[in-house]
């Protein structure tokens, strides 16, 4: 069965080859993420090679390879969860052929020799095996110990991709599982800091040692016992490895058993009377506007994978732009604290990328009914301010509580409405010109549909245009002080005010005369 | 409807979701041979039954054996008597059709030869001789069907459970399948078949069952169930449909 599925995969990579060189999007994915990774690749892999390559001469390496072992393993959980379980090989397109649940898991595991990620662990376990200054004694408890950390990461990416895959069949748990996701990102990322501490220092961190009773740096403990020749150690370490590999082996097994049957539709909602959106949506002018800023909402709450992103895409950049711009009060400047409240509307960029393109059934039930376009379009921004302005409001509000300013905060929400007003203006010519299809993600996806990232460099570009007058204004106050408020904020506002009103009676009459045109390219006809 | 020599046992079949039974201690004996068609309305029933014989939804309660193999004790073993076509097809759609059928039928355990033989023939009598080189993921919903009942069919299966197989199919394609069918059952095949189109129902199939809220109405032969009239009448009658009222509608073309 190997063999076939092997075979099987490769022909999927040779259909997936060709068919790049026929779809621009995936071919900008990949060269944009092949000049990321060779750029870091170049700059920082010789001295994360070296800081490595060192690890075997600790003083006491225990401590140090159980979390090393740790932080890889636990990569395999985040990046799987990331980037989704198998799409080709998914293992519902088996369902009607008499196959075993664990002679699948044979043919799908022998597929993993064409994965990229295991022959980067494989080579992360060589070098820390050589590490150890008398590494060749030890050769045969090193090299299975390598073989321990290279299965158990195997295994644990095809336990949680596959289990991720069964519960994204619930749109709740899938949606749970993203914002989980995310959390969980945050462990690698905080390990790498404690790691590169401790190479710098020469030893572990005090109390890193109870690292070694996790189940997921056994490998790691087995390896450093074994380059020190602590046999025995070595051998229950690796004992206690094999064992989870073989767990992990069985509750794989069920859970591939488990997925060849087929579910209840997520879809299926139980009727409510006291549905609390419907009673929110019934708040909203009572007019096309107010219909389309409650249908846009409820998309967002609906399209899969969409509200766990928004709402990650806002608490990250909300987050990062507010304690830029209280740190930026550390320039005794609070002209320049406004800058981040200005940059919190790219929060409303990452949300609306190809709004039009993503809903292109919203579009065509527009193209048959009768009225105004712009009044569409008005809508979708209803929609997003009822996000947007709650959230510069707070940024504001939490920059005043930690500095103790409040004199700046009136000035500040101008801009900050006014850079909110210049991006919606941006985005919807944006959205308009360069609406292009995009298929939905199906309702058991466990991710959301990706845009191309040359669109999404272009929808920042566009953020950037759109609000560069706010930033000046702002600069403008920062630079000369407070004084030019009373030029600043008025130019600010009309700017603001003034290409949202131009943006939307252009995009507005172009739609009124071609949005059944439009309609035909968002739908790839 | 029984027979000694049965492809398909059904015993008390039950599944449940929630508080909602949505087929409902059915029980049903198809004799080899058969060409036996599945009807009812929307949710009555029929794909939540058509999932439960072919392994695909396990039942609350009950049994369904093909070729005298339990389908839920032994799945494995019942999988190699029937092919299946369901209602939402996953298919390795980055392969090209040819590609798929060879891949299906190595993975049944067919010798690479004779699943390419029987691919030609098949795609050929399906019309699909022009598209076995390009990928699935770009074949129309019909083209979709045509090679998930080929795949379905690759392993010359005993039993073949087919949920709306003429659904989205140009009649050309229509005409094309039912004579496939109508020889998988003059070689002894069974075929058991759901449809809304009461019309191929009638056309091709000697045995009905007619389903309604997960209960079976009736069950036999064709022509005991039409009884000298037509099916669409006879079916009509047995669900109980009464004509739509539409005197609320009178807005429709106001405006």
């Amino acid at each position: 069965m190997a063999g076939i599925f092997l075979s099987l995969k490769v022909a999927v990579l040779k259909n997936r080859a060709a068919a790049l060189r026929r779809n621009p999007a995936i071919g900008q994915s990949m060269v944009i993420t092949v000049l990321v990774l060779g750029y870091f690749i170049v700059r920082y892999g010789p001295d994360f090679y070296a800081t490595l390559a060192r690890s075997g001469s600790f003083p006491d390496p225990g401590p140090i390879f159980a979390q090393l072992s740790f932080s890889v393993v636990f990569l395999w959980i985040v990046l799987t969860l990331t980037y989704g379980g198998r799409h080709d090989l998914d293992v519902r397109k088996l369902q009607l052929l008499p196959i075993r649940p664990a002679a699948i898991a044979v043919g799908l595991a022998s597929t993993l020799v064409f994965s990229p990620g295991l022959w980067l662990t494989a080579g992360l376990a060589v070098v820390l095996a050589a590490s150890f200054p008398d590494a060749i004694d030890h050769l045969p408890l090193l090299a299975l110990s390598g073989v321990a950390l290279v299965l158990l990461c195997a295994i644990t990416g095809q336990l949680i991709g596959a289990g991720a895959d069964l519960l994204a069949r619930q749109r709740h748990a899938r949606d749970l599982l993203l914002l989980l996701t995310f959390a969980l990102a945050a462990v690698p990322v905080v390990l790498f800091f404690v790691m590169r501490s401790q190479f710098e220092g020469g030893s572990a961190l005090p109390g890193s040692g109870v690292m070694q009773w996790v189940p997921l740096a056994w490998p790691g403990v087995a390896m450093a016992a074994a380059g020190q020749g602590l046999t025995g150690i070595a051998g229950a370490a690796l004992a206690g490895s094999f064992l989870l590999v073989a767990l992990g082996g069985w509750a794989w097994t069920g859970i591939i058993a488990r997925s060849m049957l087929a579910q209840d539709s997520s879809t299926t909602r139980p009727a409510r009377a006291d549905d609390p959106y419907t009673s929110f949506a019934r708040r909203l002018p009572a007019n096309r506007r107010g219909a389309v800023a409650a249908l846009e909402l409820r998309l967002l709450w609906r399209e899969p994978a969409r509200l766990p992103g928004a709402i990650m895409a806002t608490l990250i950049f909300g987050g990062i732009f507010t304690v830029i711009a209280t740190a930026l009060f550390d320039a005794n400047d609070s002209g320049l604290a406004v800058f981040g409240v200005c940059a919190i509307s790219f929060c409303a960029v990452g949300r609306r990328v190809n709004e039009i393109g993503l809903h292109a059934s919203e579009l065509w039930t527009n193209v048959v009914a009768p009225g105004r376009s712009a009044d569409d379009l008005v809508g979708r921004d209803v929609a997003s301010a009822i996000i947007d302005l709650p959230v510069v409001v707070i940024a504001l509000l939490a920059i005043a509580l930690d500095r103790g300013e409040w004199s700046y905060v009136l000035p500040a929400l101008v801009l900050g409405v006014s850079a909110v007003l210049a991006t919606y203006a941006g985005l919807r010519v944006f959205n308009v010109t360069f609406a292009k299809a995009q298929p939905r993600s199906k309702d058991t996806a466990p991710t959301q549909q990706r845009q191309s990232p040359i669109l999404n460099l272009l929808a920042m570009l566009t953020w950037i245009i759109a609000t560069a007058p706010v930033f000046a204004a702002a600069a403008l106050v920062a630079a000369f002080g407070a004084g030019w408020l009373i030029l600043a904020l008025p130019a600010a506002a009309v700017y603001g005010i003034g290409l949202w009103v131009l943006s939307l009676r252009w995009m507005g009459g172009w739609l009124d005369r071609h949005q059944a045109e439009l309609l035909v390219r968002i739908q790839g006809g | 409807m029984s027979s000694t020599s049965a492809a398909v046992v059904i015993e008390g079949l039950t599944k449940q979701f929630g508080d909602k039974v949505a087929v409902d201690a059915i029980s049903m004996t198809f004799p080899q041979g058969a060409f036996v068609g599945v009807v009812g309305r929307n949710g009555a029933g029929k794909t939540t039954t058509m999932k439960m014989c072919t392994a695909l939804l396990p039942p609350t309660a009950g049994t369904v054996s093909v070729m005298g193999v339990d389908v839920w004790q032994e799945p494995v073993a019942a999988k190699k008597h029937f092919g299946a076509l369901p209602e939402t097809m996953a298919l390795f759609d980055r392969l090209t059709g040819a590609e798929l059928l060879v891949y299906n039928g190595l993975i049944r355990g067919m010798d690479r030869a004779l699943v390419v033989q029987r691919s030609r023939e098949l795609t050929r009598v399906l019309g699909l001789d022009d598209a076995v080189d390009r990928l699935v993921v770009d074949y129309s919903h019909g083209m979709t069907k045509k090679i998930a009942l080929a795949a379905a069919l690759l392993h010359g299966p005993a039993v073949l459970f087919l949920d709306e197989p003429f659904e989205a199919i140009d009649p050309v394609s229509t005409r094309a399948i039912e004579q496939v069918l109508n020889r998988h059952v003059a070689d002894g095949g069974t075929i058991v078949f759901s449809s809304h189109v009461l019309d191929v129902v009638e056309r091709l199939c000697d045995h009905v069952v007619v389903i309604e809220r997960g209960q079976i109405k009736q069950a036999g032969a064709i022509d005991e169930v039409r009884r000298g009239g037509r099916l669409e009448d006879a079916f009509l009658a047995l669900i109980g449909q009464e004509a739509a009222d539409t005197k609320g509608l009178t807005w429709l073309g106001s405006s």
